[in-house]
């Protein structure tokens, strides 16, 4: 069984509205919704918005869940694409800068750490790098979250990879004398 | 990213409510109550980040009980919060199961606020308590000495509760 009993409660009371009872399901879940969204767009300001997001978005559309996943994997998966929303909202609005891509030239000029690499990665990369490699998503899983196919998810796997490893190896080949 | 950075910051939660309320999908008011919404309560927050195991409706045993405070190491211990909270959770059952009573909770991560003045009062570096009964204090800090607390560095202090003689 996917959902417990004492969870569907729960759930049933906030659908109610019951602030109480949101405010356990929250705790429950917070971290797991925090995190996710933290880790994927890297500003702290920005992972408010994106959890206080999902929060929101989760509750309001939550006659839609039926309990097919666990509750966390549902709203994990909408705090993931209220992340690649803000990701692509923050590239629209920025200044172009330097970005990595699998096959770009180098930018031996860059000092880029693993964080700010993960940054100038394009963010469906990021995703399913992040969903991947720091949170210990399946490729079925993730395959599964970002609404794409399993092998695709594993090739952007490869590919994010592949991006940063180029970034972060012209970093250590430019500072290794 | 720290592990810390991937916690929520404490006025995230106010601020999701507020939203949530202003969109009449949250109200106050009549608190959240009932046998089986407590135990989803338990539940939810028993194995997860909450409180580190159910909250019982009795009253911890009749008979000596002891306080067992739980504070800092005097070395930093980075501790994931979700596997502190499943050992402490599996550290209860374990004790309940052999017949001891036990209740508890982790303390928010702040400093909360401290009423009145005079004298030693030290809350910040407080992250938790329990009160456990036992046969003796010797007994009592058996039970601390086996804590996940004091497993991941931490240092418990116990103090026997004042009980009044009947």
């Amino acid at each position: 069984m996917t959902v417990s009993s004492e969870e569907r409660a729960l759930l049933d009371a906030v659908r109610r509205g019951e602030e109480a009872a949101f405010r356990l399901l929250y705790r429950a879940h917070a971290r797991r919704v925090y995190s996710v969204a933290r880790r994927l767009v890297g500003d702290p300001h920005l992972a408010d918005d994106v959890a206080q997001e999902a929060w929101f978005r989760g509750v309001r559309k939550l006659d839609r869940f039926r309990g097919d996943s666990a509750f966390s994997t549902w709203l994990v998966g909408i705090a993931i694409r209220c992340a690649l929303e803000a990701l692509k909202r923050r590239r629209r609005d920025a200044t172009p800068g330097p970005e990595i891509e699998p096959d770009a030239p180098a930018h031996p000029e860059l000092r880029l750490d693993l964080e700010a690499a993960l940054d100038r990665l394009a963010p469906g990369y990021r995703a399913v790098v992040v969903l991947h490699d720091l949170e210990g998503h399946t490729h079925e899983e993730i395959g599964a979250l970002l609404g794409i196919d399993a092998g695709t998810a594993k090739s952007q796997l490869s590919r994010g990879r592949r991006a940063l490893r180029l970034f972060l190896g012209r970093e250590t080949e430019r500072t290794t004398p | 990213v720290t592990p810390e950075d991937l916690d929520p910051p404490p006025h995230l939660e106010d601020r999701i409510v507020e939203r949530l309320r202003a969109h009449g999908l949250l109200r106050t008011g009549r608190p959240w109550s009932g046998s089986a919404l407590a135990a989803a309560a338990t539940l939810v927050f028993g194995f997860t980040l909450g409180a580190w195991w159910p909250a019982p409706r009795t009253e911890v045993a009749r008979g000596p009980r002891f306080l067992l405070l739980l504070y800092p190491g005097r070395e930093a211990q980075v501790v994931d919060r979700d596997a502190s909270a499943r050992a402490h959770a599996a550290w209860v059952a374990a004790l309940r199961e052999r017949g001891r009573e036990i209740r508890g909770e982790r303390l928010a991560p702040d400093a909360g606020l401290t009423i009145g003045s005079g004298g030693a009062a030290v809350s910040e570096a407080l992250q938790g308590f329990f009160v456990v009964g036992a046969p003796s204090l010797p007994d009592a800090v058996e039970i601390a000495r086996g804590s996940p607390h004091v497993r991941e560095g931490g240092r418990v202090v116990v103090r026997a509760i004042d009980t009044p003689s009947r």
